[in-house]
């Protein structure tokens, strides 16, 4: 699956470059980003992605808001998302997953935690 | 007829005791108003003499914020800095461990490699792949970037709030100009940010670990399936 696309959404330059070096050093390099929740649906249809990995706070529109979204669109209902954000209170936590994110990985993470998370999601753990 | 004299007599009493107590209201109610007059007067004074400082402070507060996005802005532009020159190192550790392989290669080709110059320059490919995941632990690092944005995005969310609150004390509001029905905005306040943060943001604080996350996944998946 190295060659799927990926789409990482992050309203911040610098962790959306983190995030596109560490997925580089995994394997991963047929990446799209997006600015915000808003951005990351303009791109899902104008391409096909395979797997989304999104922050929660942004402007426009939030990671949970696009996640409700993508999860309210048949053709989208499974594709695996990956949710990268600060947000560590349990609460949030498990807000995220009901409204539809595979896996969860709190701000700052380890290469090692996002390729493990990617690999879980792919295996459907 | 005796009764109606006594109650007669009994109500003109009471009307006496009325009439003596109402001077005595009268007294105390003036008294007080003039106390409450005498506070409202004291107050206004008070707000007069705090409301040049309060100004003072709604002219200070955007020109704070302000200060705290260009911090954002110029930590954000160093970390791209910093992530071109790992990039440039990083770029440069392939090409050196790229090289060490052609060089041994070369030597065993040639037949002249012997086991002490492989074995150096294997050490050579480690230090080089050890200097290279050095150069992405620093990029891993930068991660400090997006949560200090976060912070200072709180901190600068809550000098506006103050803003607002100081303008109202000091009646610093105009009409926004819809016609239809106007509403109350800040006078001479500069176009207010549009901030995404998490107010918990913490670089070293988490409230919950990855563990327990991993956890509450598998739970998820569970009820799921």
């Amino acid at each position: 699956m190295a060659n799927m696309k990926i789409l990482a959404v992050d309203d911040s330059p610098t962790m959306r470059r983190i995030i596109i070096n560490t997925l580089g050093r995994a394997g991963f390099t047929d990446i799209v980003e997006a600015e915000h929740g808003k951005d990351a649906l303009a791109k899902m249809e104008a391409e096909k992605i395979d797997f989304v990995i999104t922050d929660w706070n942004m402007p426009e529109m939030d990671g949970l808001s696009f996640v409700t979204n993508l999860r309210s669109k048949p053709e989208h209902a499974n594709i695996p998302i990956l949710m990268i954000t600060t947000r560590s209170v349990k609460e949030d936590i498990v807000e995220a997953l009901k409204a539809g994110v595979n896996n969860y990985i709190v701000k700052p993470f380890t290469p090692d935690t996002l390729k493990s998370k990617i690999d879980e999601i792919l295996k459907g753990a | 007829m005796g009764n109606k004299k006594k109650n007669a007599t009994s109500i003109d009493t009471n009307n006496m005791d009325e009439q003596a107590s109402v001077p005595q209201v009268g007294s105390t109610l003036k008294g007080g108003l003039g106390a409450l007059k005498q506070t409202i007067e004291e107050l206004s004074a008070s707000l007069r003499e705090i409301q040049g400082p309060l100004a003072d402070t709604r002219n200070t507060l955007p020109k704070a914020t302000t200060h705290l996005d260009r911090i954002s802005s110029q930590t954000e532009q160093a970390a791209h800095r910093v992530m071109d020159m790992v990039e440039n190192i990083s770029a440069q550790q392939v090409d050196i461990i790229s090289h060490l392989n052609e060089a041994m290669n070369v030597l065993t080709d040639s037949g002249a490699g012997n086991k002490s110059v492989n074995a150096l320059l294997e050490k050579a490919e480690e230090v080089a792949n050890r200097s290279q995941n050095d150069a992405f632990a620093i990029m891993d690092a930068l991660q400090f970037q997006d949560i200090t944005t976060q912070q200072i995005n709180h901190a600068a969310s809550l000098l506006e709030e103050v803003d607002a609150k100081i303008a109202l004390i000091i009646g610093d509001l105009v009409d926004d100009g819809s016609s239809a029905s106007p509403v109350k905005v800040l006078k001479n306040a500069p176009a207010r940010k549009e901030r995404s943060f998490d107010p918990h943001a913490d670089m070293e604080f988490k409230h919950t670990d990855q563990s327990d996350i991993d956890n509450l996944v598998r739970q998820s998946n569970e009820s799921k399936s």
